[in-house]
């Protein structure tokens, strides 16, 4: 029933989710996708940080093999806690398990030898 | 048609809650839906294979950078959802780059704005990418404001620099908001749809779903615009 002066005009409209489930109906089922040139798709994403957070199949240097226990450190410490992408992040824990350091040995290994190299 | 990616590089941006909530909804409404939970907590997949709900949408987890484009083409629903990741990576790059149209959530937070800034920014670079093997490609984008306060409440001056910093740079944007509502959270406890929540008592429903349907009547409105050409 419209009302006495005309100013309620809900019943002269359709319901909205009627409308909206006719809209639905105009669409089609998904349509296969074109193929995408993946190298260049991430390489442009890899700017802005897109980078791949899957994990790498781990080197078997870095699988099954022990590390010593840490020493405690002859001087005052201050922790540093950083992000790596998996392949360094494995690249990494390979060289330290190699040498069976503790993560800060191996660093300090790898400080050592870039600084003889950059001596030499 | 449409495949539908919802992604933030920040966490917590309202991306599954968004993804649930047009998903269900539009299966309600008689589309056909399918969800590619891309989010390695699988949150959706939870919400689907361990609840009780009755909602016709389908939902697939296990999305990975590898099976991504194989996963698409197994679709054949009217509208396919991708939940992504709350991180930039390969998996959410590509998921663009495949993607019809992206829905970029955001609360009302600097941090969320910025981190916005990079899917923005990957879409476009993602665009100009396929144009190179199609000239006519398109990408079209929309930011989403998320967690907004409900309707009549008082907006914050932070969200209303947002909202005027984000049209003067020229983002597309949903009129709609999703605002902060206690039946969005109740969703993901009892692993129910909107409208299957209608026997607990959360929050006020009926302007929940009010929300919503003025939220899904936009976004369809939006890719009809698109199918036709209208909105680039």
């Amino acid at each position: 029933m419209s009302s006495k002066f005309g100013l309620d005009d809900h019943e002269e409209a359709p319901p909205v989710a009627d409308n909206l489930s006719a809209a639905l109906s105009t669409f089609g089922a998904v349509r296969p996708r074109a193929p995408i040139d993946l190298p260049a798709v991430d390489a442009a994403a890899e700017p802005h940080g897109f980078v791949s957070r899957e994990a790498t199949i781990t080197t078997s240097a870095s699988v099954g093999r022990g590390r010593r226990r840490r020493a405690v450190p002859a001087e005052p410490v201050r922790h540093l806690a950083i992000r790596l992408p998996v392949s360094q992040y494995d690249r990494f824990v390979a060289f330290a398990d190699s040498f069976k350091a503790t993560y800060p040995e191996a660093l300090k290994k790898l400080l050592d030898g870039a600084e003889a190299e950059a001596g030499n | 048609m449409p495949v539908i990616a919802v992604s933030n590089p920040k966490g917590g941006a309202g991306k599954s809650t968004t993804t649930l909530l047009l998903a269900t909804y539009l299966a309600q409404s008689g589309a056909s839906v399918c969800v590619l939970d891309a989010d390695p907590n699988q949150p959706i997949l939870d919400w689907k294979t361990k609840g009780q709900t009755k909602s016709q949408i389908h939902v697939v987890g296990g999305v990975k950078e590898t099976n991504l484009m194989e996963l698409l083409e197994n679709q054949n629903q009217q509208f396919v959802f991708i939940d992504l990741e709350g991180t930039a990576s390969v998996l959410v790059s590509r998921s663009i780059a495949l993607a019809d149209f992206v829905i970029i959530p955001v609360q009302a937070s600097a941090v969320d704005v910025r981190q916005a800034g990079k899917a923005i920014r990957a879409v476009r670079d993602e665009e100009k990418v396929a144009q190179r093997s199609n000239p006519s490609r398109k990408i079209p984008y929309m930011v989403l404001m998320t967690r907004t306060p409900a309707p009549g409440a008082p907006v914050s001056s932070v969200q209303r620099q947002l909202e005027a910093e984000i049209e003067a740079a020229g983002i597309p944007r949903f009129k709609s908001s999703l605002a902060e509502r206690l039946a969005y959270k109740a969703i993901f406890v009892e692993r129910l749809s909107l409208a299957e929540l209608g026997d607990y008592k959360v929050g006020n429903l009926e302007a929940a779903a009010q929300n919503i349907h003025e939220l899904a009547t936009e976004l369809v409105e939006t890719l009809q615009g698109i199918e036709k050409g209208s909105i680039q």
